[in-house]
């Protein structure tokens, strides 16, 4: 099997069949990662090729410093964020503003009419992801590469550039800030 | 002492994050249980924010498309090829402005050039006609003997 290394090179080479086993390789990682934060499956197939264009473009900058997969991770989540800037996906920074959302109240009010297990799994993914998203920026990154993606610790430091008991940090007030989201949402949409 | 023991709504609302992460001892567990039991509204809290809690961990993976190698390998190419175009167009769009600027420039200064000498020519031909009958012909107007009588 072909080092890491050795296929950094090709590729910076502009070797295709390098390229090729590159995307192949490490095509699931950063397809999950962008999803995790844009949660829309179309999207995130047009960032992984944003990233991989990316990367063919500036392999050149990889030094080998940190691990391959660390600098890829680095890119998606990079491209993600921008994407959600520029797209303004996230509007709503308070889970409050669900509540406005007719279609969302209905159903968790009328939760007995729900026959369907898919759609109210579906609707608690939808309530999930938009507090993950109302989280702020560094919190949610770690929480998602950490959660979604299960990236260690270490990796994450090392994404992030920050220290490890930073991510601990990070993470620890992440899980909390969620807890308290969903719980005021819930208290104020279930009764 | 009984009353003392049991857990209001409040005290269940801030322990529901140690609850699911069972971090939380076997006493307060126990109080939390109990309460639960009796409090349908907290119970359903718990319910709902476990299940919305626990889709991290069964969260689907997403599955590799297996054409995305050839979509990228196509929009790689697709991109080099708009930058070669884009490289030609940005040596070839300043020198074919400067050509036009330059021939604009020459067929102005052309033009300007035959307009002057035209009127020129017809401004010349028009002070011969002026000198030759007004200037010089003034006797034939006012003769001389006209002066002499007003003296």
């Amino acid at each position: 099997m072909i080092s890491e290394s050795n296929l950094v090179e090709d590729v910076k080479r502009k070797d295709h069949a390098a390229f090729k086993k590159l995307v192949d390789q490490y095509q699931e990682m950063v397809l999950n990662t962008c999803y995790g934060f844009v949660h829309d499956i179309d999207d995130a197939k047009d960032l992984t090729q944003e990233v991989f264009i990316k990367i063919y473009d500036s392999i050149h900058k990889f030094r080998g410093d940190a691990k391959l997969s660390t600098w890829i991770y680095r890119i998606s989540v990079n491209k993600s964020l921008n994407f959600i800037r520029a797209a303004k996906k996230v509007k709503i920074t308070d889970l409050d503003a669900l509540s406005n959302s007719r279609d969302l109240k209905l159903r968790v009010h009328h939760e007995s009419e729900l026959a369907d297990i898919e759609m109210e799994r579906e609707q608690r993914s939808r309530i999930l992801f938009k507090a993950i998203d109302s989280l702020n920026e560094n919190q949610r990154i770690a929480f998602s590469l950490n959660k979604l993606e299960d990236v260690s610790y270490n990796e994450i430091g090392e994404i992030m550039n920050i220290s490890l008991p930073a991510v601990e940090s990070l993470i620890h007030r992440a899980k909390l800030n969620l807890q308290k989201k969903l719980i005021k949402y819930y208290k104020k949409n279930l009764n | 002492m009984k009353k003392q023991n049991k857990m209001k709504c409040k005290e269940v609302h801030k322990l529901i994050g140690p609850f699911l992460n069972g971090s939380m001892d076997v006493k307060k567990s126990g109080l939390f249980r109990s309460h639960l039991s009796e409090c349908r509204s907290c119970e359903k809290l718990v319910g709902e924010l476990s299940a919305t809690l626990s889709i991290l961990d069964e969260q689907k993976r997403i599955l590799p498309d297996p054409f995305m190698h050839t979509r990228i390998w196509q929009e790689i190419e697709n991109r080099q090829k708009t930058n070669v175009l884009f490289s030609v167009r940005r040596i070839v769009q300043p020198i074919m402005v400067a050509a036009i600027l330059i021939i604009g420039i020459y067929i102005g200064i052309g033009l300007g050039n035959s307009y002057v000498s035209e009127a020129e020519e017809i401004a010349s031909v028009d002070n011969r006609t002026l000198v030759d009958e007004f200037l010089f012909n003034e006797m034939d107007y006012e003769p001389i003997e006209i002066f002499l009588i007003d003296k």
